[in-house]
């Protein structure tokens, strides 16, 4: 029987297949908040909900105009994800990402003012306390730290057994609660020397958020969203879906919950009555950040998707109808080429012809015969501009013989190797085929 | 052919961790990644239990759901396993694992781009079936070789079981009868969508 099992691929549809091929740049119209040129990983609303900050795969995050429906800054400074953004109280923005970084924006400017640096792997989420004065961040270190925002050294909190994945100030600012997916949700007295307390939880956990009353929510792998006092004390619980959960938001007013998943819908909660009262269903993509507006009816979400979309939450509609569409499978008219399925690694990062924009590299549309960081439009490492490469089929194949680490010193692009000869041929010859449209 | 599962029974775990040595030491697993662990939950209070953890390989796999790059494929006999050239370490189908099961080795100042490694169910990769290759990247291919899981060969107390879903559900439901308790095969609901009836 077991002799007898051959490999094979099964159907899984996954939303790589169908990822839309959207533009970067800022000068695009940007009606419907489209921009990001990776899945849109966070997202953080002004209290007057004039502005809002994302932060995506693609590296960058976008400072948007929710009055222009309008991207007014691309912040580009981190070397991988962004996973986390948070607006702070003065008016500037915080990111993180999976470079283990965080940076501190002035609306504006085009270079952080502060870069705060400590955590030793990606950070997953952020939160501000409510003086505005400190920052917390979550990361896969393992390790919560609280960063004061006026300068000094951060303060370490140690103890979780996982990738902690998610931060929350309780209202008072006297408490902060963390939760990882060692199943456990940490709430840390932030004054005195006492420990914090420790609550085992049933599953490992994604998010957390804390509402203006103090009552603690937290959602994680089984779908289900936990309510908590503020002391930790079980206060029930909700299925928001049979798929994880990924990011939770709750209404300025308290009223609702929004809890979005990798199963491509959000589920919305009447928080009081602990009753799901309707489910947002999109594209059918994974949703990885929610939130709010000051209204607490319009909602936000950002997805694979890389869109982010308006949501009455009230009625369950969709402002933006047309956001419900997606592009299909970038490598649909390849199917049954061995250098398109070589090239499928790619596709994330890279679009083929020059009506795809940039997403989180450049776009490889006439990539032979292109020096190296030349293609206008595209934000390239400053290290790449400074080698002596032409892009040719010899080249690009060395890229992927010794790694791109190693020929390309400084790219921010994820170590790709290919070992066999066969299929680095069968790469160069598709991308013959397919860029040079 | 067989749809292939794991079954823990928390009632027969005694935390040895003889599963996560064999799996280590069968695939060579490289210093940082752990594809199985043991984990005690109410440690050292009245229930206390521990289990032992790895990927499940589920049925519609979560964490396919999630990859940018499609690089997860289910085999014929329903072991979820994942192309390493395809992967770029994003990080995202950790956040889709009900058990924590995709690891990150560190390969610069940062974990988040070595390519993803998790448990092949003793089965594997894309690569040919015991090829030098596919032990490089994968680890041992015991499947291929028609025997199973070391981790659950070398259980002492047989709370990890591996083989035909049909088969190992059979033998826990004989236990739980035997016995008379069972506090559940763990994690089975959650990968597999079903409850083994006792």
């Amino acid at each position: 029987m077991l002799h007898a099992r051959k490999k094979r691929r099964s159907a899984f549809l996954t939303w790589a297949a169908l990822l839309a091929v959207l533009p970067l740049e800022v000068t695009t119209a940007f009606a419907q908040l489209r921009g990001h040129g990776g899945p849109v990983r966070a997202l953080a609303i002004s209290p007057d909900g004039q502005t809002a900050v994302t932060g995506s795969f693609d590296s960058t995050a976008i400072r948007w105009s929710l009055a222009r429906n309008a991207a007014e800054q691309v912040l580009r400074f981190h070397a991988d994800a962004v996973n986390a953004v948070v607006l702070l109280k003065d008016g500037r923005a915080a990111t993180a990402g999976a470079d283990g970084r965080i940076a501190i924006w002035t609306p504006g400017k085009a270079e952080p003012d502060a870069v705060l640096e400590g955590h030793t792997a990606p950070i997953a989420a952020l939160a501000a306390s409510p003086d505005g004065a400190t920052l917390a961040s979550a990361s896969w270190d393992q390790t919560v730290r609280l960063w004061p925002l006026a300068g000094g050294a951060a303060r370490v909190l140690e103890g979780h057994a996982q990738n902690v994945n998610g931060v929350a100030f309780a209202p008072d600012g006297r408490t902060l609660v963390s939760v990882s997916y060692d199943q456990s949700l940490r709430i840390w007295p932030l004054s005195g020397s006492s420990s914090p307390t420790i609550v085992a939880m049933p599953s490992p956990l994604n998010a957390v958020t804390v509402g203006g009353d103090g009552e603690i929510v937290a959602g994680g792998a089984d779908g289900k969203l936990y309510f908590l006092s503020g002391a930790g004390a079980a206060a029930g619980e909700i299925a928001a879906g049979p798929k994880p959960v990924i990011s939770i938001a709750i209404s300025p007013d308290g009223a609702l919950l929004a809890a979005a998943g990798i199963g491509g819908s959000v589920a919305v909660i009447d928080r009081k009555a602990r009753a799901l009262a309707r489910t947002l269903i999109g594209p059918g993509l994974p949703v990885w950040s929610v939130a709010f507006l000051p209204d607490s009816r319009t909602l936000l979400t950002g997805g694979a998707d890389n869109i982010i979309r308006r949501w009455d939450a009230v009625t369950g509609d969709t402002i933006d109808p047309l956001l419900l569409e997606t592009a299909g499978d970038p490598l649909a008219a390849y199917a049954g080429d061995h250098g398109a399925e070589v090239f499928r690694a790619c596709v994330a990062c890279h679009t083929l012809n020059a009506e795809q924009a940039n997403k989180a590299g450049p776009t490889l549309a006439g990539i032979f015969g292109r020096r190296i960081a030349t293609l206008p439009g595209y934000h390239f490492s400053e290290g790449l501009k400074r080698l002596d490469i032409v892009w040719t089929p010899e080249t690009v194949s060395k890229l992927f013989e010794i790694g791109p680490s190693a020929y390309t010193p400084g790219t921010k692009m994820p170590e790709q190797r290919i070992g066999s000869e066969q299929d680095r041929a069968a790469l160069v010859q598709f991308l013959e085929r397919a860029t040079g449209k | 052919m067989a749809r292939m599962k794991f079954l823990c029974d928390a009632d027969r775990c005694i935390e040895c961790n003889a599963c996560v040595t064999a799996c280590k030491n069968e695939h060579e697993v490289p210093w940082g990644i752990n594809r199985r662990r043991v984990v005690t939950i109410n440690d050292g209070k009245p229930g206390e239990r521990s289990v032992t953890m790895a990927c499940m390989h589920c049925t519609d796999a979560p964490c396919a759901a999630v990859c940018p790059v499609n690089c997860f494929y289910t085999t014929a006999d329903g072991v979820v396993l994942h192309s390493k050239d395809l992967c770029i370490g994003c990080g995202y189908c950790f956040y889709a694992c009900p058990f924590g099961a995709p690891q990150y080795p560190k390969v610069g100042n940062f974990g988040s781009r070595g390519k993803m490694d998790k448990c092949t169910f003793c089965a594997g990769g894309p690569e040919a079936d015991g090829s030098k290759e596919e032990y490089e990247k994968y680890g041992a291919n015991r499947l291929a070789e028609g025997k199973l899981p070391l981790c659950a060969e070398m259980c002492s107390t047989k709370s990890l079981l591996a083989g035909d879903g049909e088969i190992i559900a059979q033998i826990y439901k004989e236990r739980v009868m035997k016995r008379g308790y069972g506090s559940g095969a763990w994690g089975w609901k959650t990968a597999y969508r079903e409850t083994i009836e006792s």
